[in-house]
């Protein structure tokens, strides 16, 4: 079973469809049971590419499409009008290549703020100090105004009371209640892909762990599998193991912090220490298996750094078990709390058909009644260790969100002490390898706020021409602005917090 | 000024100092301790103070002297309120009728929210807002549970409080649920579970905090703690119900069971910023109602009964 090929390591497909053909063939594949994984760009000699990424959810396969724009050609036909959930890809294409997709029904900057230099695209050119010491002409970013008597605004952030990631969230209300929200981000860009293209692949997974830190496993490991899928070698199964088993970790541990700050926004003190008390536990177990509490510096493409003895998995094993159980008693501090359940209870409600259509992804989307998984799609072997399920709500609410990640917190401390109990240290080398010219390389996994992916596409030289980071939140933030109206201002925190979302995955 | 006042004076400075920070700071080492947290020492609160005072106050250019002179209004009104009333056990040194009270805590209010309109923040307006509307529950319930008092002890006076040899045969259940209703309308002046969150930072959700946000330096060391005297005289005035009740003459005893009470008070304030979850902002009225109801019949009992 576990010697069977991962869909991932036969070569990706790389299929050349012409732009003006772009727009009808994704709508065809979208209805055909695929997601669009992801949508960005590259430069080729001859002209810049657009590149979507399809995800099979059906026999759990990947494809990449690439579409040659003529040379020169800065703008195409926008895809957003038919497939809404290529809307942010698009405007960070806009941003970051300064191709411009036509007819796009809200085209602003999404990352690019309004004091840089006016015609940086920063992906497309070399950006050197003098570029960004030049006089900025840039038009200002304009937030979408509601009109009327009494609608006032309220402008949160950048800079946040909590020690929390830099995002402007602009409301407009009228009284206490929320009629539009705007998010801005971009506050954190650090050149993490340009930075990908630049450095030997051995040197990239510590720049991948860093694309957003509190998913460094999940990251590590989409990283390691897009590599492998690139030099079409396979890692021994323990290792799989051992990786699936981190990322299992990182999920029990960022839901359980997440519900403790679920607690921490509705002012119950109780919860909220509790759950801070049991995030601290699967923390130090991850510390125990790999030296590090964030799991940085192990999983590495090809084998894993400082493999744990059998003997210390099989402790790891069994204290996970025993804070499974200790989960198990404090989820009901807030799941059965009927003032919690009242005041979670129809809040910040997600659509099932806006979910389908923003292409939400993760617990956010499976309290909304999309059900994805990657580690279903993908049959990934060791997953095949027990019974388990995803759970899959239809309310959207907070209360729904809360509940998916209390059972998937539950799970993944189940998975992955049954998955460490099994591993068997073996040792693999980071043996050399020659990465394949003009392929592409993908790793997907399911990371704690959902689809992860990892795209790598050699150029004829066999160099990285383009690495993207697709984080989860990517996806979701739009459905948090949209599922923020109607609701009253003192409430967004709480609905905020039902996602939790990444601001630095977003800006890479 | 005799001996005997210049002596009461002196002990009420000494316990209007002191006595607010220390509660403060028992009720946040007590919470932390609550929730498996080590906290902070009970006497964080006056080196908080300490440090406040030395820095220096950073004040936008968008704000009037009503944002620079508030800290002092609203700190000098809940003085007054404390020289007037006998919160602590004893008799107050300066008469004060209940008529008054009411006017003090209403002006301090007013200075708050005026000047957090100053700053022309949205927090600040949105905090105004709010609690502007609270203050509709929550002064009609202190007049009507004062008054109910005052009925009880058969005048205005509200030293009457601290002199319960007035009361004949008991109060018929008028001062309990006077004291219940202030303790709630308590509860909202001192910015409690379940109406807000005291340690939160989340500005949103803010309600009295929201006010506050722009003040720093000195004026903001005024207003922690007037906040801290504001919940030890509220606290100190539901004492003085609740032992009218008993029945307890002796001053030293008055004094000793008032410092008994108003711990508990704290104590129960520490459970329940534990325990409760935040009400939704559309149910605080459902909340609230109960103080002006319980006030309202107290005062219906206490008119009956005499």
């Amino acid at each position: 079973m576990s010697d069977q090929p991962s869909a991932l390591i036969s070569p990706i497909p790389l299929e050349n469809v012409p732009i003006l053909q772009l727009r009808a063939r994704l709508k065809t594949e979208l209805s055909d049971g695929n997601r669009l994984g992801l949508l960005t760009a590259m430069s080729s000699p001859n002209g810049s590419q657009i590149i979507s990424l399809l995800v099979q959810t059906l026999s759990g396969g990947v494809r990449v499409l690439i579409s040659q724009l003529p040379h020169d050609a800065a703008s195409y036909a926008s895809l957003t009008p038919d497939i809404p959930q290529a809307h942010w890809f698009e405007r960070e294409i806009n941003d970051m290549w300064g191709i411009r997709p036509l007819g796009h029904p809200r085209l602003k900057s999404l990352v690019i703020h309004d004091t840089y230099p006016d015609n940086l695209f920063p992906l497309a050119q070399q950006v050197s100090p003098a570029l960004m010491r030049k006089r900025n002409n840039r038009a200002a970013y304009r937030f979408s105004v509601v009109q009327g008597n009494g609608v006032y605004e309220v402008p949160v952030g950048p800079v946040h009371a909590g020690i929390i990631e830099p995002g402007h969230f602009r409301f407009s209300c009228l009284g206490e209640v929320i009629e539009n929200l705007e998010i801005r981000l971009g506050y954190v860009h650090r050149g993490v892909e340009e930075r990908l293209t630049n450095c030997d692949w051995k040197a990239m997974r510590h720049v991948v762990e860093a694309a957003s830190s509190d998913t460094a496993a999940a990251n590590a490991v989409a990283h390691a599998q897009a590599i492998e899928s690139l030099a079409g070698v396979q890692a021994p199964p323990d290792i799989q193991r051992l990786r699936s088993a981190c990322v299992e970790i990182e999920r029990a541990a960022c839901h359980i912090g997440d519900l403790g700050g679920i607690c921490n926004d509705l002012g119950f003190g109780a919860g909220s220490a509790a759950f801070a008390v049991l995030r601290g536990t699967v923390l130090g177990i991850a510390e125990m298996i790999t030296g590090s509490r964030f799991m940085t510096g192990v999983i590495v493409p090809l084998s894993h750094r400082n493999m744990p003895a059998k003997p210390l998995c099989t402790a790891a094993a069994n204290r996970l078990h025993e804070c499974r159980k200790q989960l198990q008693s404090t989820i009901p501090l807030l799941l059965q709390n009927s003032s919690a359940i009242e005041r979670m209870e129809g809040m910040g409600v997600m659509k099932h058909s806006l979910a389908q259509d923003f292409g939400l992804v993760g617990p956010a989307g499976r309290a909304s009644g999309i059900d994805y998984d990657v580690r279903k799609v993908f049959r990934l072997p060791e997953y095949d260790c027990m019974e388990w399920q995803t759970p899959n709500l239809y309310d959207g609410d907070v209360l729904a969100r809360a509940k998916v990640r209390a059972t998937e917190a539950t799970t993944a401390l189940d998975l992955a002490s049954v998955m460490l109990a099994s591993v068997t240290p073996v040792s693999a080398p980071e043996s050399v390898v020659e990465l394949p010219a003009d392929s592409a390389g993908v790793g997907i996994v399911e990371a704690w706020r959902g689809e992860l992916i990892h795209l790598i596409l050699t150029n004829s030289d066999g160099v990285v021409a383009r690495y993207k980071i697709k984080d989860p939140s990517f996806n979701n933030w739009t459905a948090l602005a949209v599922a923020a109206r109607g609701n009253l201002l003192s409430d967004f925190p709480l609905c905020n917090k039902s996602f939790g979302l990444s601001y630095s995955g977003t800006d890479l | 000024m005799s001996t005997s006042t210049a002596m009461l004076l002196a002990e009420l400075a000494v316990e209007a100092l002191v006595l607010p920070l220390l509660l403060v700071g028992i009720l946040r080492t007590l919470r932390a301790r609550l929730q498996k947290r080590t906290g902070p020492r009970i006497l964080q609160p006056f080196y908080d103070l300490a440090r406040l005072t030395r820095k220096s106050s950073s004040i936008s250019l968008e704000t009037g002297p009503v944002f620079r002179t508030a800290p002092a209004i609203s700190l000098t009104a809940y003085l007054l309120v404390a020289l007037v009333t006998p919160w602590w056990g004893l008799c107050a040194p300066i008469r004060g009728d209940l008529i008054l009270v009411i006017f003090l805590l209403a002006t301090a209010r007013m200075a708050i929210g005026l000047a957090a309109m100053d700053t022309g923040t949205a927090f600040g307006g949105m905090g105004a807002s709010r609690e502007s509307m609270l203050s509709i529950f929550v002064e009609p319930t202190m007049v009507l549970a004062l008054s109910a008092a005052a009925l009880v002890s058969g005048n205005l006076w509200l030293n009457g409080l601290a002199k319960p040899s007035v009361i004949a045969g008991g109060s018929a259940y008028v001062l309990p649920l006077a004291a219940a209703a202030l303790w709630l309308a308590a509860a909202v002046e001192t910015s409690r579970m379940p109406i807000e969150d005291p340690v939160t930072h989340l500005e949103l959700t803010m309600i009295h905090e929201a006010q506050l946000l722009e003040y720093s330096g000195a004026r903001l060391a005024l207003l922690e703690y007037q906040s801290a005297l504001k919940l030890t005289v509220l606290y100190g005035l539901v004492a003085q119900l609740l032992l009218n009740e008993l029945v307890i003459r002796e001053p030293f005893e008055r004094w000793v069971g008032t410092l008994g009470l108003i711990l508990c008070l704290v104590v129960a304030a520490a459970i329940l910023d534990t325990l409760l979850v935040r009400l939704h902002w559309r149910k605080l009225p459902d909340l609230l109602i109960f103080g002006l109801a319980f006030s309202l019949v107290a005062c219906l009992l206490a008119a009956l009964r005499g």
